[in-house]
């Protein structure tokens, strides 16, 4: 259904079914390697970020994630559960 | 509340993860992280000669098309029935331009058209009615 290439710094995602190309940057990539394991809260997901590609946390973390989320989930490469 | 993305990916979006040595940053609130590229129509389209429209879309085989275009329940008084095989692009073109869908009544080619017009993207005929309204074809 879907179609990944990295392109140095981007990665394309092609979406056969909508014929659409999303083009990402960090740290989306991130997010969609976190979020196929399992579904996570957002303070899950931000441990995952910690642990495993070595986020800096900040004060401002939390609701940079969510500005991320909502992104992805308008675009549909994330949805809630 | 939780999210979740799509397991089918799982094995190609590890694979998207470039190499880095730095820290991760999650970008500032107000920026975006996604581009998404739709194609033009034009780039898109097949023959007019071959594109067809079913009428309804795979996804609501079996409901029938009153006068405005609307799908409704089967034997719905006044609906017309599905029709049996996809309309071809080019008896569609020649409907827009006044003659009647081949082995359609009048008002049944004027049926399905409302229908084929109401057709958003994503439905099954939309690209293919699309491409035929543009100049050239």
């Amino acid at each position: 259904m879907r179609l990944v290439t990295q392109l140095d710094t981007l990665s394309a995602i092609y979406h056969r079914r909508a014929g659409v190309t999303h083009l990402i940057v960090e740290p989306v990539p991130e997010i969609l390697a976190a979020l196929t394991k399992a579904p996570a809260t957002i303070a899950q997901l931000i441990a995952i970020l910690v642990a495993d590609y070595g986020l800096e946390q900040n004060a401002e973390s939390v609701a940079a994630l969510q500005a991320r989320l909502d992104e992805l989930e308008a675009i549909g490469l994330v949805w809630r559960l | 509340m939780s999210e979740q993305s799509d397991p089918q990916a799982t094995a190609e979006t590890t694979s998207m993860i470039p190499s880095r040595r730095r820290v991760l940053s999650l970008g500032a609130a107000g920026a975006a992280t996604v581009l998404s590229v739709r194609p033009a129509l034009a780039n898109t389209m097949g023959s007019v000669l071959t594109c067809t429209i079913p009428v309804p879309d795979p996804g609501h085989a079996g409901r029938y098309i009153d006068a405005a275009g609307n799908l409704v329940a089967p034997l719905t008084p006044n609906a017309f029935p599905p029709s049996p095989v996809p309309l071809k692009g080019q008896d569609v073109k020649n409907a827009l331009g006044g003659i009647s869908l081949p082995g359609t009544s009048y008002s049944q080619s004027q049926a399905y058209m409302a229908y084929i017009r109401r057709l958003q993207g994503g439905q099954s005929g939309f690209t293919c009615f699309a491409s035929l309204q543009m100049p050239g074809r």
